[in-house]
């Protein structure tokens, strides 16, 4: 599994990469790639989910006339 | 490295690009804290978050295909074979530079490919998040992380692939010079958040029944004062990544080592020490005058002033650069007001004035003090000419900023993905937060006085 496993033997000009794993980097990336996307999607969901609840819980006129009038315009 | 002078070479050169990312750093701290400043209490902490995650999104998105992108596509819409090579996508050069490339991790053969990449990926966050200002308060986090992904890892990236490459097509065909980004950087994301906002639509309240812009001012001017004066600290960092520290200028015998500029043509670290301060005080000092002494527009001039003058602050005299800078600020202050008032545009930290206006107007006030001047060492390419740039220029802030930002905000607007509810937006987007840690502070206060008795 590991790319180098011994120092003291090592030609450096002949180094190239020192990582584990080397040869499964395509797979690696393909594998982050699809979890960056299903990032995103999770994200949207959870953030459309929370301007529902808010918008159910603090989204009616009386509720938003209340917070309106707490506004204060010296101290936004 | 098998030598100690091209180990000192190379390990100097790695120093170099890496203490430059860390100086850029400062920049988003800078827009953390000027975006913050100029939100309302009731929207600190999303706008804070908004900024703070498109970090990892660009990030891990340049590493999948915006490195790639730069490499493979100077030869531009398949219309120039700049590189040598029959025109096209540039595989060849492009292979060494995606996810799966060897020289992408720790690799003893290669130094410099990890350093360069973050620092050009340190560019890529400050694209992202110049739209991120002009946006607050009424954008959804997920449409925003979309477009910081698209202009990112992807727009700027092209512009830079056909205008900062040393092979460009932009630089071969047309001479465009764009040495500390005006265009490059500036330009394509002030358009792109143009695009965006006019789809968008401005925050309630912005404008009256009678279309009278009003101000929204900043809610902590001290906060964004001290932000804005860390973006210039780390814009320190920017200049000098836009530069190679060091490279034999020399043609033909003899060699004459030099600092070079992003097209590997000669300039001076000091020369654009200078140069940058010089745009900064020129920015500055028109900034004060027009914006009567406002601090929050002061300080965007200064900003706006080194953007101006950085396409060519390469070559500059510093009082052209002192000049151009603060004619900089005067053309994007008052074209600020006029898309205010004729278009509705709600800029909240006038973002497109101060990276679009100007940088634009960076692109093509080079064109005209440089005219002649060769944009590259090889001497088949344009010189630097008034043409070139202009159409460099609507490149930048037109094809590559505005429209696909545009288009890109209406396909989102269409998914209800872009604005947030009217009713969220009023009681702002901490409300429910805050809502909930004040009912659990008054469950502690409640539980501390049950514990003595009261």
């Amino acid at each position: 599994m590991a790319t180098v496993t011994d120092w003291s033997t090592t030609t450096f000009a002949d180094l190239g990469p020192i990582y584990p794993w080397v040869g499964s980097e395509e797979v690696m990336a393909w594998v982050a790639i699809a979890a960056w996307i299903v990032w995103h999607i999770m994200q949207a969901r959870m953030e459309n989910r929370s301007y529902d609840e808010e918008v159910k819980r603090f989204g009616d006129a009386e509720s938003l006339k209340e917070m309106v009038k707490g506004e204060d315009p010296s101290n936004p | 490295m098998d030598n100690e002078l091209s180990a000192l070479v190379v390990i100097f050169t790695e120093f170099y690009y890496w203490l430059t990312v860390v100086l850029m750093f400062l920049i988003h701290i800078g827009f953390c804290m000027y975006e913050v400043g100029v939100s309302r209490h009731k929207n600190h902490m999303h706008t804070l978050m908004k900024n703070t995650m498109l970090i990892p999104l660009v990030t891990i998105t340049f590493f999948f295909f915006g490195w790639w992108i730069y490499w493979a596509l100077p030869n531009g819409p398949f219309l120039s074979d700049a590189v040598g090579n029959g025109g096209g996508i540039d595989y060849g050069a492009g292979d060494a530079n995606t996810p799966w490339s060897e020289t992408m991790g720790p690799h003893m053969g290669d130094r410099i490919t990890g350093v360069f990449w973050a620092a050009f990926l340190l560019f890529s966050w400050t694209a992202a998040s110049i739209v991120s200002g002009s946006v607050i308060e009424r954008i959804k986090s997920s449409g925003f992380w979309i477009l910081a992904v698209l202009i990112g890892s992807v727009l700027w990236v092209i512009d830079a692939s056909w205008g900062w490459h040393w092979a460009g097509w932009m630089v071969v065909k047309l001479g465009y010079h764009d040495a500390y980004a005006s265009g490059v950087i500036h330009a394509i994301a002030g358009g792109f958040a143009l695009g965006i906002l006019f789809v968008l639509g401005p925050r309630i309240g912005k404008f009256a029944a009678d279309g009278t812009p009003r101000n929204i001012n900043p809610r902590n001017p001290w906060l964004v004062a001290i932000g804005l004066f860390l973006i210039y600290t780390g814009f320190w960092g920017f200049y000098v990544a836009c530069n190679v520290p060091m490279w034999d200028v020399q043609n033909g015998d003899g060699v004459f080592w030099s600092a070079t500029n992003i097209y590997l043509a000669p300039t001076t670290l000091s020369a654009i020490t200078v140069n940058f301060l010089m745009s900064l005080s020129g920015g500055l000092l028109v900034g004060y005058m027009v914006s009567k002494g406002d601090a929050f527009w002061t300080y965007s001039s200064g900003l706006a002033g080194i953007i101006a003058a950085s396409a060519g602050n390469d070559l500059y005299h510093p009082i052209q650069a002192m000049v151009i800078a603060g004619l900089g600020v005067l053309f994007m202050y008052k074209l600020h007001y006029y898309v205010e008032r004729k278009f509705k545009i709600d800029d909240a930290v006038g973002a497109v004035a101060v990276h679009g206006y100007a940088g634009f107007f960076g692109v093509v006030i080079a064109g005209f003090v440089l005219w002649g001047y060769p944009s590259s060492p090889d001497p088949t390419y344009a010189s630097i000419n008034p043409i070139g740039q202009l159409i460099g220029a609507i490149i930048m802030f037109g094809l590559l900023g505005f429209l696909p930002g545009w288009i890109t905000a209406k396909i989102l607007n269409s998914f209800g993905l872009l604005r947030i509810p009217k009713e969220v937006e009023i009681m702002g987007l901490d409300a429910a937060a805050s809502s909930d840690i004040l009912a659990e502070e008054q469950a502690i206060i409640d539980a501390e006085r049950e514990a003595i008795g009261n």
